[in-house]
């Protein structure tokens, strides 16, 4: 078993003894523990759970580069807190191919959300003790590449006046979900490598002319099935064409610039601008124009002379500059797709961006959120 | 572990001594809390001229006999989360930013949003077709590609821009072809691009007739055969199935600014409308959203812009509604074509707002 009990011991005797004390007292509890609501990105059968079968549970410490193995993001994210969180598990697969719009995607994470609030356990076997979510904590999202896609969708259509209003689509048509509830009580979102704008590594794949198979296989199968196919980084398919003018949640966003170690280095070659290997920068951070555009890792644009940038930015991607409305710069990391979700490395270099949230700087995306919470 | 449970023993007594002796009020936290401003207090402005304002402190003082609850008592239950954020005595810039957030989110009904400057009007922004550019490999030439628009109707002739460029953003000589492909799958036509002169990029158009181009995504992929860079276009053929008949009307209801607009369906379904409002100096001031579904006939819309948002950008009426756009809610989504009505209001005492929903919150 890889896993151990995170929580030291001195952690649960302060927890239990607090209770005893207020207990004793009559009082009621003190302020509230934060509970992360962790949403997987593509790629994973998060709607299996069967013992220890968690793959939307295992997703946040699982690894495509052997240096990360042993990372656990979890574990980063929870630190020496009180924390708590919920595993929310559908099926992101290329076998099923369901694009973010989805019952079975957003529908289903949002129906997740909402049981996690209730406090009544996610039903998955924390390796943490102590660590299901209480109906009384402080809730965040926590998303990972199409998760964030995801979120955007649930978010921007959880008021009334928005186009899809708690609505998701399933074979059949569209379907009642409770966008609204799911999304009420929410803190914040926090989007890590999110597939925001899409990724040019989908029309890549969709348009014939993928070239690196590995990186492929690893991030997004195969072939252009629909989930694939609303990844593309073209307007038609982006999600912020199909949510309303606000969100339920305010959103920070986070975004990588470092290439995948060794061979796989390569795919970042492919993509415009800085990227994480897989997406690029200007789709993680949820920019104005294309998602494809060419932003450095301050997200800025300048114009270039023989490959070098001078002068002013012509585009700056700060709160003012992004394509989703109630979207906040948070942090611009050197971390690449896969280490944003199992935090394997352990304090990225970071450049200062514009409106970003400097709480947490120097720790990796895990560690940023709970510094700062 | 002996030393962490002699640790925790002192720890235990310390927690438990404090907390019978501590007096409740006095606590830090307790003070905190107190000095929290409510969410209805005003940014700035002259609070003398506020009728809501004055509204709120002429109102008689309650008597509190009760202490206040230290929150170290307090049921954090009864807190909101943003409450709780509030309560939080050493914040960190997110929390700053939450804080800030949701002043700014509460201000307005979650149906508007104002705008900060007419380039960033997000009604234009859902029809911008943006220009996308691929860098080769070599890092040597720049395959740049666009269209004019995003959404198309039955019969509207689509155009699509190539050019190749050098690292010195010189024109490369070089021809360009085209496939144009539906739902990913289905191959529709071949198109060839042909030079614009003086221009530097290349073009080709289609028409898109009604009995070969049904609604949904097109996609145009492009290839020059220079160098096999390769890229693609995307847009929507729109049937809206839905028109907005050009005919408004105005009025203040509840201290807000209502703009009817007329829609004609064909197809009952759920639409979606959004609009844009300036002032008569083409000054900024928000956008209202409305989604429902309709059925066939026509229909009066209530476009709502608060009144509240309307003071803040401190212009006078006659107010103008400058864009409007209309979809039919499927996938993909359906826009009719942007209209730019540019109706103008009757003229309005800006008092008529002042009496806005909510009614402590003052104008910026």
């Amino acid at each position: 078993m890889k896993k151990t009990s995170r929580k030291p011991v001195i952690k649960t005797l302060i927890k239990g003894l607090f209770v005893s004390a207020a207990l004793l007292g009559g009082a009621s509890q003190a302020a509230a523990d934060n509970c992360y609501i962790m949403v997987h990105g593509h790629g994973t059968q998060g709607n299996v759970q069967s013992g220890s079968n968690q793959p939307a549970l295992d997703y946040w410490n699982s690894y495509n580069f052997s240096q990360y193995s042993g990372s656990n993001f979890i574990n980063e994210l929870l630190g020496s807190s009180n924390d708590n969180y919920g595993v929310v598990g559908y099926d992101s697969t290329d076998e099923s191919g369901h694009p973010y719009w989805r019952d079975e995607t957003a529908g289903e994470i949002a129906r997740q959300i909402a049981a996690i609030k209730q406090g009544n356990g996610d039903g998955y076997n924390h390796p943490q003790a102590n660590t299901q979510c209480a109906a009384n904590d402080n809730f965040w999202v926590v998303s990972h590449s199409q998760g964030a896609q995801q979120m955007m969708y649930i978010a921007g259509n959880a008021l009334a006046g928005s186009p899809n209003y708690n609505t998701a689509y399933a074979a059949s048509g569209s379907v009642n979900v409770d966008f609204d509830g799911a999304i009420s009580g929410i803190s914040g979102i926090f989007t890590m490598g999110g597939a925001i704008t899409g990724t040019e590594g989908a029309d890549r794949l969709c348009n014939g002319n993928w070239l690196d198979s590995l990186i492929n296989l690893a991030f997004l199968g195969k072939d252009c099935n629909p989930s694939v196919q609303w990844l593309q980084t073209n307007e038609s398919y982006a999600v912020r064409n199909y949510i309303g003018s606000n969100l339920g949640a305010p959103l920070y966003v986070m975004g990588g610039y470092k290439s995948f170690p060794g061979i796989q280095g390569a795919s970042a070659a492919l993509l415009s601008g800085e990227d994480d290997g897989y997406i690029n920068l200007a789709s993680q951070m949820s920019c104005e124009g294309s998602g494809k555009r060419s932003i450095e890792s301050d997200l800025n644009s300048y114009k270039k002379f023989f490959g070098i940038s001078y002068g002013s930015p012509t585009f700056r991607c700060n709160n003012g500059g992004k394509g989703t409305p109630r979207t906040y710069n948070m942090a611009s990391v050197y971390t690449d797709h896969d280490a944003e979700r199992n935090a394997g490395i352990s304090s990225p270099s970071y450049t200062s961006i514009e409106n970003g949230i400097t709480c947490g700087n120097g720790r990796n995306m895990a560690g940023r959120i709970d510094s700062c919470l | 572990m002996s030393k962490i449970k002699k640790s925790v023993g002192v720890i235990c007594t310390a927690i438990i001594i404090t907390y019978f002796i501590w007096p409740s009020g006095s606590t830090p936290n307790a003070s905190a809390v107190a000095n929290q401003p409510t969410e209805k207090t005003p940014l700035r402005g002259d609070i003398r001229h506020s009728p809501s304002l004055q509204k709120v402190s002429t109102s008689p003082p309650t008597l509190n006999t009760k202490k206040p609850p230290s929150l170290t008592q307090q049921d954090s239950k009864e807190l909101s989360p943003i409450e709780r954020i509030k309560a939080i005595q050493n914040k960190t810039s997110l929390h700053q930013s939450l804080i800030d957030d949701h002043q700014q989110f509460t201000r307005y009904p979650s149906y508007n949003k104002a705008i900060a400057q007419s380039s960033k009007d997000p009604i234009i922004s859902r029809y911008e077709a943006y220009e996308r550019s691929t860098l080769s490999k070599d890092k040597n030439h720049t395959l740049t590609i666009w269209t004019e628009k995003r959404f198309y109707l039955n019969d509207e002739v689509a155009t699509f821009y190539a050019s190749l460029k050098d690292q010195q953003g010189n024109d490369v000589s070089t021809s360009f072809a085209a496939q144009v492909i539906f739902g990913e799958q289905l191959n529709i036509a071949q198109l060839e691009f042909e030079s614009s002169p003086h221009n530097g990029y290349q073009t080709a158009s289609l028409t898109l007739d009604a009995a070969t181009y049904k609604e949904g995504i097109y996609k145009v992929l492009i290839a020059n055969r220079t160098n096999e860079l390769a890229d693609a276009l995307t847009f929507t053929l729109s049937r809206p199935l839905a028109r907005l008949t050009g005919e408004y009307q105005d009025q203040v209801v509840d201290g807000k600014l209502r703009i009817m607009a007329e829609v004609e369906v064909e197809q009952s379904n759920r639409y979606y409308l959004e609009a844009s409002l300036y002032s008569s100096t083409n000054d900024p001031i928000g956008t209202t959203q409305f989604a429902d579904r309709l059925e066939s006939g026509t229909h009066w819309i209530p476009l709502d812009f608060s009144g509240l948002m309307i003071l803040d950008a401190g212009e006078p009426a006659p107010f103008i509604l400058r864009n409007i756009s209309l979809a039919k809610v499927a996938m993909p989504i359906q826009r009719a074509p942007l209209s730019n009505p540019n109706y103008a209001t009757q003229q309005y005492d800006l008092a008529q707002f002042l009496q806005s929903e909510g009614g402590a919150q003052e104008p910026l």
